[in-house]
């Protein structure tokens, strides 16, 4: 409503700049031949410059000056011949019809492609909008609520997997890989990806489930490194360090020189045959930095890239981290979970307990989380004692 | 609201100038100063609706309004905010509107300025010049709207084309646009005058001011257009012969004869018929070089988006304008008498001279241009007119224009003294001479052409002073007295001679760069050292870093200068994130008049760069040349005896002499 | 002189410079010009001849380009025929693989291309005009149903 009122004045003002010159009429009163005359005074003035700087003799002067006299002498002429034409339609039929022509046109010409009901949409104002910039929940959102009703959607599960990982929210993107490897049953990628995300979500642990994927990926595609790397971590998590080692030699003998997983594999290969007893020298571990860790992105496999001290300090960096914001936002269930997991799974169990407490206090009221809370505690060992 | 707001001001701008193309047309034919005076308030009203436009678009890129379509398409939240208003006009949609406006502002400034215009010629100029506004807002609207809107709105745009994210685009475009736009008021000043049937010397007093204020618009925005294509494409060149710088400089070339032969026409009332023809050709050669850019004809660097559509459109109007003008210009032109005699060798033979070469240059260039496209349209062969081309044509050309330049002012009306004229120039003619046996002394391989050029480029740079040396009567009179009467010449003396000048400096700079520069391509390895014209230039190392919106690889050098001083130079190779595109920043060097300029190229994968280094000798003063003449227009501009009162103020000024005479 | 003469020495003057303008404007279109060619106008067309310089429009054939220092090597493709370029410099921005390019240089006898000059659009949509016909006239366009 208001742009029509805008509008509607803006209109008028247009109207007016054609309305009021003919209304007012005009006072000028002057002949063309008074500009002339102007032209032909300008011209003498700038001819007895000239004279004056010695850049016009005296006697082309005044033969420029009556050649001056001569225009004004001929435009007069031609003035007097030229008489106004007058009939046709009156000036006020001219008026009448812009009055009319100009709101009509402007109007019909707008609405042709005009929206006028369309609000500007700036975006930091925009509803639909958080303006702190998470719009990628907000494009999740509207994702999931297209999944919601288009389950068969294989490109959607495909596109909002990663982003569910990145996230933090596991077992969504375990969902999604499942809808996209139920959607597309001879993609290994996703059937590996769907893997990886079940051993992100047991922290590390390559789970039975997930290693039977990476088994029938492998003995599918048997030069895949990713089902092999996972395969090799599965085989020495479970103890079994000489097969472990070899499976190592032989995924790392068969990989190429620049594979990006490379330092992450002679890592764990490293690893393991320390717990064997055999120190490997690592090579050029500084390296770890520029080359990418992992067969994935995901942190896990950043952390097994680096020493071992460099990865308890980046652990530590983020425990630390997210007890900061633990402290700003208290109000976090999920935030506290992991804080407390993350302490048990350090071994800093007072640290632990601490949070326990503090997480009591800002959750008095819940009896749920309260009991949960109850029973990690009775799981931690004695106070003073650590676990390796 | 404010966008659908800016687009019923287009409209409200499109049906102002439709009832201006009109109604004071009627008025100057029925001799009804009414309705010639509602040209006078429409066309500020006009430009007031098209700025109230303008700044709604420019409202919705800053603040990413992505319902808008066009700033879906151009712009992005992580864009810097400078380029967020550049943006508007950094593509067809907006840049047309920009177009529009600086139309409207012209046609403006007339009825505002113009009170010294009889009011009929106003009238018809604000009338023509309503009907080429009128022909364009009606093209943005059918064809190019900007305002047209997108539902669901997207929430991020598609981002700038990087090449585009410079401050040179935020003053070039409408620089150029002022120029190129602005001869249209010299257009409709010509057709005026042929609808009126009265063209003579006052007309071309009238109309230099205009032509003069357009040229200078034009000159600076073309010399911007050349220095940003110099150091933002790395590729170190300053000119391309591309069809859209062409097409901006023909109507340079053009319209520079226009501003000389209106100066006969205005004191001998001689080529009246050449100079209307010339205001004709100047702006339609302004709007072929839009319909070439626009309608995606010619290939070109510089070309937005194109869209056939649109080139029907730009044609039909072409065609409409510019055969309409000429065709009025066919009955108007035998009705002329001739004026004022003059002999060869004169100001005014000078002058002819002048038009003569700078027309068939435009003419050589216009083929050069237009070639390719009638080759193609006659057997289907593609083929490419390019620099050896305009060297071969183009070149020539010149250097008897540039011989003539000094000699040209120094000759008086009607019967001019050749011998006298080329006295005065001795020391003009000595010092070029000087300096040619100085470049060949302390040269060993210098071009004989190069050597010829900068002779000629010392002629005219000093041969522009001539005659205020001359008024100055210096050394024969005392410096303080010579002083005194250089401060009283009048000042379109300074501008005329800045302006010659700065051909001559041009042309220096074009030499120098031409004729001596330094390049050197070669792949380098951390710590290598390059000698670049004395200049040692050593690879330091690859430096990753992280703007707004992009990435970069700086590639650092640190480079020791002849005289023992070390500084550091930073090019770089950036990826703008959203388009995924990668552009190559030089880094430039300036010492006094040269540079050093560094382009890099891939980093590969043992460390190693690829590095284009070049030494530019003088190769500022190519653009120091244009800022000397656009200097020179200013204070003509600024001249009083360039503009000439109203009648109000001459009744005044009567009564003042009377005053006086009775004192 | 009498008036007459002294106004037909002027225009004989203008008709010499419009003269040999005009002169200078043929022998440079003869000359100066140059011919866009696709790889099968040379190969099989037989429209260059070795030593002419020459405009080469193509795609850059995958897996092509071979670099050692500032010299670089790479086949242009209409995807029928192909000619190996030779090009020392920096390459443009939006040089890639696959991409639309034109090169300007001589074609010597075993129609190699000696370039100097390598031109990719600044715009990575972008495939110059001269290419986009060629490649259209052979059926192997597909630019303009790109979503």
């Amino acid at each position: 409503m208001i742009f029509w009122v805008i509008a509607t004045l803006l209109t008028i003002a247009a109207l007016a700049s054609v309305v009021i010159p003919i209304l007012k009429g005009s006072e000028s009163a002057f002949s063309s031949l008074d500009y002339d005359r102007e032209i032909y005074l300008a011209r003498i003035a700038e001819i007895d410059a000239d004279v004056a700087i010695g850049r016009m003799s005296e006697e082309a002067a005044a033969a420029a000056k009556a050649e001056e006299g001569r225009k004004l002498i001929a435009s007069s002429n031609s003035q007097q011949s030229s008489t106004s034409i007058n009939g046709g339609i009156s000036t006020k039929a001219i008026l009448l019809l812009v009055v009319l022509a100009i709101p009509a046109t402007a109007v019909l010409m707008y609405l042709d492609s005009g929206r006028p009901g369309f609000q500007d949409m700036a975006i930091a104002s925009r509803p639909d909008r958080d303006p702190a910039g998470q719009s990628i929940s907000q494009l999740l959102e509207r994702a999931e609520a297209r999944l919601a009703s288009h389950p068969d959607d294989l490109r959607g599960w495909a596109v909002v997997a990663p982003v569910y990982l990145r996230m933090g929210r596991v077992e969504d993107a375990i969902i999604a890989y499942r809808n996209a490897s139920r959607l597309d049953p001879e993609n290994n990628q996703f059937k590996v990806s769907l893997a990886e995300a079940m051993v992100v979500g047991a922290q590390g642990i390559v789970t039975e489930d997930a290693r039977k994927i990476f088994s029938e990926v492998a003995a599918e595609v048997p030069g895949d490194a990713q089902s092999r790397f996972y395969l090799a971590i599965a085989t020495s998590q479970e103890g079994n360090l000489e097969e472990a080692a070899k499976a190592w030699e032989s995924l790392i003998g068969d990989s190429p020189e620049n594979a990006p997983w490379l330092p992450a594999a002679k890592a764990q290969y490293a690893a393991v045959q320390k717990k064997r007893g055999i120190e490997v020298a690592l090579e050029n571990s500084d390296d770890s930095e520029t080359q990418t860790p992992g067969p994935t992105r995901e942190d896990i496999e950043a952390a097994s890239a680096l020493s071992t001290d460099e990865r308890q300090e980046m652990i530590r960096n983020m425990v630390s981290g997210l007890a900061d914001r633990l402290k700003e936002n208290p109000d976090d269930i999920e935030g506290w979970r992991r804080l407390i997991r993350s302490y048990t799974v350090l071994g800093d169990t007072d640290k632990a307990r601490e949070a326990i407490t503090n997480a009591r206090t800002n959750f008095a009221s819940n009896t749920e989380f309260l009991s949960e809370l109850e029973n990690i505690e009775n799981s931690l060992p004695a106070a003073g004692e650590t676990v390796q | 609201m404010t966008v659908e707001l800016g687009h019923y001001c287009l409209v409200l701008a499109l049906v102002l100038s439709l009832c201006q193309s009109v109604v004071p047309i009627i008025g100057s034919q029925r001799n009804d100063m009414r309705l010639m005076a509602t040209a006078d308030w429409t066309a500020p009203a006009t430009f007031l609706f098209l700025a109230l436009s303008f700044a709604a678009l420019v409202k919705a890129n800053v603040t990413s309004d992505f319902s808008v379509q066009n700033v879906w398409a151009n712009s992005h939240t992580l864009k810097p905010l400078l380029y967020k208003y550049t943006g508007v006009w950094g593509n067809h949609e907006g840049s047309m509107l920009l177009w529009v406006l600086i139309l409207a502002m012209f046609a403006a400034s007339v009825a505002v300025f113009g009170k010294n215009l009889p009011p009929a010629l106003r009238a018809n100029v604000l009338a023509v010049q309503a009907w080429i506004l009128a022909s364009f807002v009606l093209f943005i609207l059918v064809t190019s709207n900007p305002f047209i809107r997108l539902d669901p709105a997207p929430f991020e745009g598609q981002d700038l084309n990087p090449v585009l994210q410079d401050i040179g685009l935020a003053i070039h475009p409408p620089l150029l646009y002022l120029g190129y736009v602005g001869f249209s008021i010299t257009f409709s000043f010509a057709m005026a005058a042929m609808i009126s049937g009265r063209i003579d010397a006052a007309w071309a007093r009238w109309v230099r001011p205009w032509a003069l204020a357009a040229w200078v618009f034009l000159t600076a925005g073309i010399a911007m257009g050349s220095y940003w294509a110099y150091y933002e494409l790395g590729w170190g060149g300053y000119w391309f012969w591309d069809p859209v710088e062409n097409a901006s400089f023909i109507p340079w070339l053009t319209g520079t004869a226009l501003l000389h032969s209106a100066l006969v026409m205005e004191k001998r009332e001689a080529l009246k018929v050449w100079t209307i023809l010339l205001a004709l050709i100047t702006f339609s050669m302004s709007l072929l070089g839009t319909f070439l850019v626009r309608s995606g004809v010619l290939t070109s660097v510089h070309a937005f988006a194109t869209d056939p559509e649109r080139g029907v459109f730009i044609l039909a109007i072409l065609i409409l304008f510019i055969g309409g003008s000429l065709f009025l210009f066919a009955i108007r032109a035998p009705l002329l008498r001739t004026g004022g005699l003059f002999t060869p060798i004169s100001r005014e033979g000078a002058l002819v001279f002048n038009n003569l070469f700078l027309t068939t240059a435009a003419a050589t260039v216009l083929v050069g241009t237009l070639y390719p496209l009638v080759i193609e349209a006659v057997n289907g062969a593609k083929i490419s007119v390019g620099e050896p081309f305009f060297n071969l044509t183009f070149g020539p050309l010149m250097i008897p224009l540039l011989l003539a330049v000094p000699i040209g002012p120094l000759l008086s009306w009607k019967r001019g003294d050749l011998m006298g004229a080329l006295q005065r120039l001795y020391f003009a003619a000595g010092s070029a001479l000087f300096v040619m046996i100085l470049v060949l002394a302390f040269t060993t391989d210098a071009p004989v052409l190069a050597v010829l050029g900068i002779g000629i480029s010392v002629w005219v740079t000093l041969g522009a002073f001539a005659e205020i040396i001359t008024r100055s009567g210096f050394p024969k009179k005392s410096l303080p007295v010579a002083f005194k009467r250089v401060a009283g010449l009048p000042r379109s003396i300074w501008g005329s001679a800045l302006g010659h000048a700065g051909m001559g400096l041009t042309l220096l700079g074009i030499v120098g760069v031409g004729a001596f520069q330094h390049e050197i391509i070669t792949s380098v390895t951390p710590g290598q050292k390059v000698d670049v014209a004395g200049y040692s230039v050593q690879f330091d190392r690859v430096l990753p870093r992280k703007g707004s919106n992009y990435i970069e690889d700086v590639v650092l050098f640190n480079v020791t200068a002849p005289n023992g001083n070390t500084f550091q130079m930073q090019p770089s190779k950036r990826v703008y994130t959203t388009r995924r595109m990668p552009t190559t920043e030089a880094a430039i060097e300036t010492f006094w008049f040269s540079q050093l300029y560094i382009s890099p190229g891939d980093v590969a994968l043992d460390g190693s760069v690829t590095v284009r280094f070049w030494w530019k000798p003088l190769v500022t003063l190519i653009w120091l040349g244009p800022l000397s003449m656009v200097f020179g227009g200013l204070i003509s501009l600024s001249d009083r005896r360039l503009r000439i009162g109203a009648p109000t103020t001459a009744k005044a000024r009567r009564k003042e002499v009377e005053v006086k005479a009775s004192a | 002189m009498t008036r007459k003469q002294k106004r037909l020495a002027v225009i004989g003057g203008m008709g010499a410079v419009l003269l040999v303008a005009v002169l200078l404007v043929m022998t440079a279109l003869r000359d100066e010009i140059v011919f866009f060619y696709t790889p099968s106008d040379i190969i099989t067309g037989d429209k260059a001849n070795s030593g002419q310089r020459i405009r080469l429009g193509g795609l850059v054939k995958e897996g092509s380009i071979v670099r050692n220092g500032s010299e670089i090597g790479f086949t242009v493709t209409d995807t029928d025929q192909e000619i190996s370029v030779a090009y020392t410099g920096i390459l443009p921005d939006l040089f890639r693989e696959g991409q639309g390019v034109v090169t300007e240089g001589v074609i010597t006898p075993q129609n190699t291309l000696i370039a100097d000059t390598v031109l990719a659009k600044h715009d990575e949509n972008y495939v110059p005009k001269e290419v986009a016909d060629a490649l259209k006239e052979k059926g192997v366009w597909q630019g303009d149903n790109k979503p």
